[in-house]
């Protein structure tokens, strides 16, 4: 038997061992963990670190920039729980911790919903996150359209923004609230070819910004003219806190850029869906076009929506308010502005009353704002002379009554027609010679007849169809639209001096000789006047020049086209020609189509051909 | 190219300094040192290939990041010389109306101490008249104009001890 002293002392070793082992089992069971979350908040933390999400091909974290994580791991599951134990660590560090929180005040907020900090720890210390944020003086936060601009490439398809609106913003229009954008880096001077490539695959990375809203004014509205529609929305406290301090951690942190996907609706989602807790806000959108998001918005979160306003662009405006104008005031209004038009009018001698003059002169002066903003340097010297001329006139009139600049030119947001990418199912009969059923996809389909709320305007982009012979049972690519733009001005009345030229371009690829997947390319480009006879119908002509690539010659193509468009109904006749130079061979054709709109996002068509194309397709498109 | 604008960004932030920066200086001086444009640009400000759905590389966006907080709009001096600067014709435009956006985001941030922002505007609208009038306005830059707006301006901003007009 063992003396009792020894076995004491291998009793308390035995405790002593038995002691630590049990306390270190102890202090690593303490680590905070992925797996302490509900499942819900897992994806909400692999949110605020933007990592891909699981079903991802790429389990990898998506900030390129360093800084931004404090683990190194790759795998999802890994950088989930090393970056959740790392960013702890940091805030419970005692030297370090109230200074890591102003840095990640986004992980601050969202952690200590969850895990016990110094009670002393608080945001308030934080002074340059709170001055840049005004997170003591946040009222609400906007999503911002903002329209599609031809001018730029990248904008043809629209553009969001967020916007910080402060309490003390009402008496600004928001002018100083802080704007939110995410653009792609591009090097200045860069040529087209390369910008387009790298913008498609990649090539740039890209990153949040901010600046007074007023700037972003200056160039969308009064610059570049185009309408905006403001999303109010509908944030709790914690929500809207979340949402600003995450936009300070990624602050100068990078992404890659993809025209479009990752692009700047994608990356505002992104933090929409981490405040609202909504796995809707993207879903599994092969492209994701900024109107995709307000129409996910719509469908997928409307409780999050307060209020929407539609912003006109100035010179939307400024035609709805001409249109107002007496006949005579019209007259008047376009020998003044017109190149002849008198620079040193005298005002006075006009034959209106002073609140008449001075709603005239408002108008007078918003157009030559406007045209300002828009003509070539050698131009402005006659357009300061008679600025110059109507301010001091005006000044000598009392102020206008009312904000009438932006109110008037009202217009159909894009957003409430159908969503941007088709899908194209139809079946066409060339009469007994060749009956063929066709899929053809789009990730950006705006047509002539869609209900985009511009009549007429095209764009349309990689619009992809391959089709399935009757007889035969061969399958082949049919047609590319690789981009197709139709822009369609009307102004009526006209301003004179207005741009009363539609234009439009396309290039697209057809396979005309039956082969399984060869295209001739084919590029156009127009120009043409366009009218609109009343609300329901427009009427619009063009010329087109052409490089045929069938016949590979030159040629010029004259339309006319028409379109009705009337609750759910639109139909659409369109007649052209086409003369090939060298040949002299002429095509004609004459296509009238008939659409029914089923529901918002679903439309039913028929389609008759006659001439160089004799056919009768049926169809169905689905939006989504 | 991107050094020059560095050292430009850097010369900035160093002498950059809140309080005494917009004393008895003109619109253009404050704006050629604390507004984005003048920074990256110089004396022009070519906004439209600034602001648009692209942004600068790296460099110069932290720049400017950097800058702006620096330069700080607390002062109501150094936002109303930015803000005359980058939006002049629509400023002017609006002043002459008496009415509008433009106008009223620069009222917000004038001192309501004494005067109602009613007749701030007419006192305004007044004064501009004169500067408008003047034999020469037609003939000036720019930068000239914004600057004589902003002196006109300039006696009725606010200060922290006087009542924003954004508090009426």
């Amino acid at each position: 038997m063992f003396p009792a002293s020894l076995f004491n002392i291998l009793l308390i070793v035995f405790l002593v061992l038995f002691g630590s082992l049990a306390s270190s089992n102890t202090s690593n069971s303490s680590l905070p963990s992925i797996n302490d979350f509900a499942s819900h908040d897992a994806v909400s933390w692999r949110r605020l670190i933007h990592l891909a999400p699981s079903s991802s091909s790429l389990p990898t974290p998506t900030v390129l920039s360093e800084g931004f994580y404090l683990s190194a791991g790759n795998l999802h599951h890994e950088l989930a729980e090393q970056e959740l134990q790392a960013t702890i660590s940091l805030f419970r560090d005692a030297d370090n911790g109230a200074q890591a929180i102003c840095r990640f005040p986004a992980r601050f907020l969202w952690l200590r919903q969850h895990y016990q900090f110094d009670p002393k720890l608080t945001l308030k210390h934080c002074a340059r996150f709170i001055e840049w944020s005004g997170f003591n003086s946040l009222d609400t936060i906007s999503l911002i359209f903002v329209s599609g601009y031809m001018g730029n490439p990248a904008s043809t398809f629209g553009h969001v923004l967020l916007k910080l609106n402060s309490n003390d913003g009402q008496y600004s229009n928001g002018f100083f609230d802080l704007a939110i954008n995410f653009g792609a880096r591009v090097p200045p001077g860069e040529a087209g070819h390369i910008y387009i490539t790298k913008g498609l695959f990649g090539g740039y990375t890209a990153s949040f910004t901010n600046e007074d809203y007023y700037r972003r004014d200056l160039v969308y509205t009064n610059s570049e003219q185009r309408d905006a529609v403001e999303y109010k929305l509908k944030l709790n406290e914690f929500q809207k806190q979340l949402l600003i301090a995450h936009l300070w951690e990624l602050n100068n942190h990078v992404f890659q850029y993809y025209f479009l996907r990752q692009n700047c609706a994608y990356r505002i989602a992104e933090l929409l869906e981490l405040v609202l807790e909504n796995d809707n806000i993207i879903r599994r959108e092969l492209s994701y076009a900024p109107a995709t998001l307000f129409h996910n918005m719509e469908q997928y979160a409307p409780a999050a929506i307060a209020d929407v306003t539609l912003i006109p662009s100035p010179k939307r405006s400024i035609f709805a308010r001409f249109q107002d104008l007496p006949k005579d005031h019209q007259q008047i209004f376009n020998q003044l502005v017109s190149a002849d038009g008198d620079v040193k009018t005298s005002y006075q001698t006009l034959d209106m009353n002073e609140e008449q003059r001075s709603r005239f002169l408002d108008l007078l002066l918003d157009y030559n704002t406007y045209r300002l903003a828009s003509v070539a340097d050698e131009d402005k010297p006659t357009l300061l002379a008679r600025r110059k001329v109507i301010v001091s006139e005006r000044l000598r009139l009392p102020p206008s009554d009312s904000l009438s600049a932006r109110v008037r030119g009202q217009f159909q947001s894009p957003i409430g027609g159908s969503r941007p990418s088709r899908i194209n199912l139809s079946h066409t009969s060339n009469y007994g010679i060749e009956d063929r059923t066709s899929i053809a996809f789009s990730p950006f389909y705006y047509d002539a007849l869609g209900q985009h709320g511009e009549s007429g305007s095209e764009i349309i982009m990689m619009n992809t169809e391959l089709s399935y012979a009757d007889k035969g049972g061969t399958i082949r690519l049919d047609h590319i639209d690789f981009l197709k733009i139709q822009r369609v001005n009307t102004t009526t009345p006209a301003i004179e001096r207005e741009k009363r030229f539609s234009w439009r371009l396309g290039l697209q690829g057809s396979n005309n000789k039956g082969c399984r997947a060869c295209l001739d390319l084919d590029f156009s480009m127009g120009l043409g006047r366009a009218f609109e006879l009343n609300k329901r119908m427009l009427v619009y002509g063009f010329v087109d020049a052409l490089y045929d690539g069938q016949y590979k010659e030159f040629a010029v193509s004259p339309t006319v086209a028409a379109v009705y468009s009337y609750r759910q109904f639109g139909v659409k006749v369109d007649l052209r020609s086409r003369y090939l130079v060298t040949s002299g061979r002429t095509e004609n054709q004459l296509d009238i189509e008939l659409r029914y709109r089923i529901e918002q996002n679903l439309e039913a068509g028929v389609v008759f051909g006659h001439g160089e194309n004799d056919r009768a397709t049926i169809k169905l498109a689905y939006y989504f | 190219m991107k050094k020059i604008l560095s050292l430009v960004s850097a010369f900035i932030l160093a002498t950059c300094s809140l309080t005494s920066f917009a004393e008895g200086r003109t619109a253009e001086q404050i704006y050629k040192e604390c507004g984005i444009g003048g920074a990256l640009f110089g004396s022009s400000s070519p906004l439209l290939a600034m602001i648009s759905n692209i942004t600068w590389d790296l460099g110069t966006t932290a720049a400017t990041s950097e800058m702006t907080d620096a330069c700080s709009v607390d002062s109501a001096e150094v936002a109303a010389a930015i803000y005359i600067h980058e939006a002049y014709d629509l400023v002017e435009t609006d002043i002459s109306k008496g009415n509008g956006q433009y106008l009223n985001a620069l009222t917000s941030i004038l001192s309501c101490e004494t005067k109602s922002v009613d007749q701030l505007i007419g006192e305004i609208r007044t004064e501009f008249a004169d500067v408008i009038d003047a034999s020469d306005y037609q003939g000036l830059e720019k930068s000239a104009k914004a600057n004589a707006l902003y002196e006109l301006i300039k006696p009725h901003l606010s200060s922290s001890d006087s009542a924003s007009c954004s508090l009426s």
